[in-house]
């Protein structure tokens, strides 16, 4: 009887497992879509402001003076968008491996306590530590955003904000992109990259041949509205790398439940080859004790 | 003829109707009323409430700052935060309110963390706000 009942201990913890593993695979599934669909739903605010600001560009001429280039700026500011919790394969990883190349004076936020572990590991300037609900709301992100602009405004030696984040590709491939939303001085791009993001073509502009006002003036209005946009961008951003994080966790987990079930497979085998061994091991045993008592007869 | 008016989050789209009959905007330069026919206006918004009648029933919108654009009898309104007075919960405004107030007075005491301050305030300017809005719908 070598081992039948460990064996059989064994099938039954990696069953549990595997069970495990597949919930997992399927709540990380609904939650990718989730964040997919809240991306989606985002179309119509970046439709509006994309509007608008053509609207205020094509009415002034100029896309915004540009307010940078002094020269005693020589920081960066990188917000890192990680995961919270582990088993989502080599997404966070793949980040660490992206900081560790950056080089330089720059200064860190993390969102997400695994980045914020990881910089704080590496003795580099960490400036604060957030954390994202699954499901995102722009609140939580935009208190990230004014915490950074307020960041950068007060110190006065931070010569942009960019973002490094996990890029959905698609659900096998996430790639760490690093993207710079501020300064803005130069709207016209930021407009490009909305347009390229929510694939907005057609003009859904209302009709009116009138002359347009602007209050308090096209100039206020277009100050302010860099604010907007980084918001915009980083929540956006936020949102591919939640989608970005379920659908790693839902292919690791995939690949997890998968192991578990070749794992029952060849268990399952070897258990039955013990069986069929200690059966065997009986009948010969029964055999020879037969004989033996013919033997004596 | 009829207004159509759109309030946009970054969620969404907050509130949307085609037959409004007149909107009120609290704008950075003073409150303006918005009927058909109006000329075609960018403007900014200040936090505060957005009186809509539908079909001669009056409505409150709470929203933070932003941006109105009207043009060709559509008025959108961009922001990042819009609650339909309805949903507000008049106590639990209030009560937001004097949990943010406070802890800005405490965390100014105590020197609290930036991110956390800069939160608080973001909490405490929209439920203003709110009561704002809900105030104006009772009187």
């Amino acid at each position: 009887m070598k081992g039948m009942r460990e064996i059989r201990n064994r099938i039954k913890a990696v069953k549990g497992t595997g069970q495990i593993t597949h919930a997992m695979e399927l709540v990380a599934a609904s939650k990718m879509r989730k964040a997919q669909q809240a991306a989606e739903n985002g179309r119509a605010y970046a439709t509006l402001l994309m509007d608008m600001t053509e609207t205020v560009i094509g009415h002034i001429g100029s896309a915004l003076s540009g307010k940078s280039g002094s020269k005693n700026r020589t920081k960066r500011l990188i917000i890192v968008f990680s995961t919270d919790k582990g088993l989502c394969g080599s997404l966070n990883t793949n980040l660490f491996k992206t900081i560790s190349e950056i080089g330089g004076d720059v200064e860190y936020i993390a969102v997400g306590n695994r980045a914020a572990r990881f910089i704080a590991r590496l003795g580099k300037p960490l400036k604060a530590s957030f954390s994202l609900s699954d499901h995102v709301r722009f609140s939580e992100v935009r208190k990230i955003a004014e915490f950074a602009i307020k960041l950068a405004k007060d110190q006065g030696d931070i010569t942009s904000i960019e973002v490094l984040y996990p890029l959905f590709v698609n659900t096998l491939k996430q790639e760490p992109t690093l993207v710079k939303i501020a300064p803005v001085d130069n709207l016209d791009e930021f407009v490009a990259r909305l347009r390229k993001t929510y694939k907005l073509d057609t003009e859904v502009r209302p009709k009116d041949s009138r002359e347009i006002l602007f209050e308090p003036s096209p100039k206020e209005i277009l100050d302010e509205l860099p604010r907007y946009y980084i918001k915009q961008a980083l929540y956006h951003m936020a949102l591919d790398a939640k989608a970005s994080e379920h659908s790693a966790r839902m292919v690791a987990m995939k690949s997890a439940s998968d192991n578990a079930d070749a794992l029952v497979h060849s268990l399952t085998r070897e258990y039955n080859k013990a069986r069929q061994e200690a059966i065997t091991t009986e009948i010969i045993e029964l055999a020879a004790a037969a004989q033996a008592v013919d033997g004596d007869g | 003829m009829a207004l159509s008016l759109e309030i946009i989050t970054p969620d969404g789209v907050a509130w949307h109707s085609d037959n409004v009959d007149y909107v009120a905007l609290p704008t950075k330069s003073g409150e303006i009323q918005v009927l058909p026919g109006h000329v075609p206006l960018i403007t900014m918004l200040e936090a505060g409430s957005v009186e809509v009648s539908v079909q001669g029933r009056a409505e409150n919108i709470a929203v933070d700052v932003g941006y109105a654009r009207i043009m060709g009898d559509v008025v959108s309104i961009l922001t990042e935060a819009a609650v339909n007075v309805e949903q507000i919960d008049v106590r639990h405004a209030e009560q937001a309110k004097e949990n943010a107030l406070k802890a800005i007075q405490e965390a100014k005491k105590n020197m609290l963390s930036q991110e956390e301050i800069e939160r608080l305030e973001a909490v405490a300017r929209f439920s203003i706000a709110q009561l704002l809005a809900k105030g104006k719908k009772k009187s």
